[in-house]
């Protein structure tokens, strides 16, 4: 039996498809399992079949718009991974409600972890412990939550996506063993036997130019450089107001720099006060830099190169989040067989996401997680 | 107040890690748009800016005068 599988399979009901990825997983004993399935599909009974045949693993899981494994991708379906005690020495999951709000909801997650990994989160080994994160795609809480969890372990990585739903932007869930939200996020933590390396591309050229946020609450900005935010936007595009579209926004997204790194705020839309909302929070006193498209392919490419090069015996597997725009934008391009193909020197799950998180909460970003 | 330099050196000194420091600061700058290494001075802001980092350090458990057992508990 292998340590490590990944299967993807069309359709079926919850018993058939779990049985078939388990065959086609081939997984004698697996620690973590990762369910990624389109929206129709019930997350409860998926886990609870997952589960059923795996009971020493940690079972999470979460809605799509659209599943990738190394082997094939689409969408409508149901893809999984499965890792095994070679590569996760011990593994635990809890479900984040956030009835109570976000705060107390990540907080009380965190203590059911603490209770598995002893003494508590922020004494773990970073370099022996990576965590991951499925928000739902919905709520909008995916900042605020992943402040908390540097708060509770601030040296830990989590990496993760949130939830999607055939691009309807209507309902998702996550799910942790038999567990399914619709509002709330599943916190995963591994204790890996294999070095792990974080993936991060964003695909854009910095054009250099800067915005001073000087008025913004959460993910609506209302000024930049003093101005109406989408009026200063407008002219530095060198076009008219009433030309900021969905086009023009997803190509011109702006982002935090950080040693050259863009951490990517999206922009979704203007309102009649010349705000713009953003699909991620944006802090007042935030530089933010205007973004032009880059090369996707190119840059995805150079950034799992630059990952792998981390593990010189090879990587075992790599468990991926990739924004529904870069995949819309893909299909556009006509360059999704190729995109996909990228994945494919190891076993490898991933989906295409509501958001991205990896120390904070990003868009039109792909991130993942290599296991050497 | 200590300003951002301060706070800077204090982190520094409790991390003793470079490498460390600038994880944290990565952290810090997506949490409150701010950088430790942000050397600019804003005189109309009040101390705003310092203040807001202070308070995410604290949040993070760092810069609370209080041995590592002490500090927020996962």
């Amino acid at each position: 039996m292998a340590d490590v599988g990944r299967a993807y399979v069309r359709v079926g009901d919850p018993a058939s498809i779990a049985d078939e990825l388990f065959v086609r997983m081939g997984v004698d004993d697996p620690r973590l399992i990762v369910v990624v399935a389109d929206v129709d599909y019930d997350g409860a009974i998926l886990g609870r079949q997952m589960c059923a045949r795996a009971p020493r693993a940690t079972v999470i899981g979460c809605s799509t718009a659209g599943e990738f494994t190394d082997q094939a991708y689409g969408h409508g379906g149901v893809a999984a991974m499965a890792l095994g005690p070679s590569v996760v020495v011990r593994s635990a999951a809890a479900m984040a409600t956030f009835d109570q709000g976000v705060e107390v909801g990540i907080r009380a997650a965190c203590a059911k972890l603490s209770k598995c990994f002893e003494p508590n989160l922020r004494d773990l080994d970073p370099d022996r412990h990576v965590g991951i994160v499925l928000f739902d795609g919905t709520s909008g809480r995916e900042d605020e939550a992943n402040d908390i969890l540097a708060h509770m372990s601030p040296f830990l990585s989590f990496v993760g996506g949130s939830a999607g739903d055939h691009l309807e932007f209507a309902k998702t869930w996550v799910s942790c063993g038999s567990e399914t939200r619709a509002e709330g996020a599943v916190i995963a933590l591994l204790e890996t036997n294999v070095p792990t390396s974080i993936v991060k591309t964003a695909s854009f050229v910095n054009t250099g130019f800067r915005f001073l946020v000087t008025r913004a609450d959460k993910r609506v900005v209302h000024e930049m450089n003093g101005k109406p935010a989408a009026q200063a936007y407008a002219e530095e595009l060198g076009i008219d107001i009433q030309k900021i579209d969905e086009n023009v926004l997803s190509r011109h997204p702006l982002a935090i720099v950080i040693d050259g790194d863009p951490w990517v705020r999206s922009p979704l839309l203007v309102t009649p006060a010349r705000a713009m909302v953003f699909a991620s929070r944006v802090h007042e006193g935030t530089e933010l830099s205007l973004l032009a498209p880059g090369d996707i392919l190119g840059d995805t490419r150079k950034a799992l190169t630059r990952s792998r090069a981390f593990h010189p015996q090879g990587v075992r597997s790599g468990l991926f989040f990739n924004c529904a725009h870069r995949r819309l934008l893909l299909d556009a391009l006509g360059q999704m067989s190729a995109y996909h193909s990228l994945f494919a020197d190891h076993p490898s799950l991933g989906f295409h996401t509501y958001g991205e998180s990896y120390l904070a909460h990003m868009n039109s970003t792909m991130v993942g997680v290599l296991f050497g | 107040m200590q300003t951002l330099g301060e706070l800077r050196e204090l982190l520094i000194e409790e991390l003793g890690s470079h490498a460390e420091l600038c994880f944290i600061n990565t952290r810090l700058i997506l949490a409150t748009g701010v950088s430790l290494d942000d050397s600019r001075v804003y005189p109309a802001d009040g101390g705003k800016r310092a203040a807001r980092v202070a308070d995410e350090l604290h949040k993070m458990g760092f810069l609370n005068g209080a041995p590592a057992g002490d500090r927020i508990r996962g």
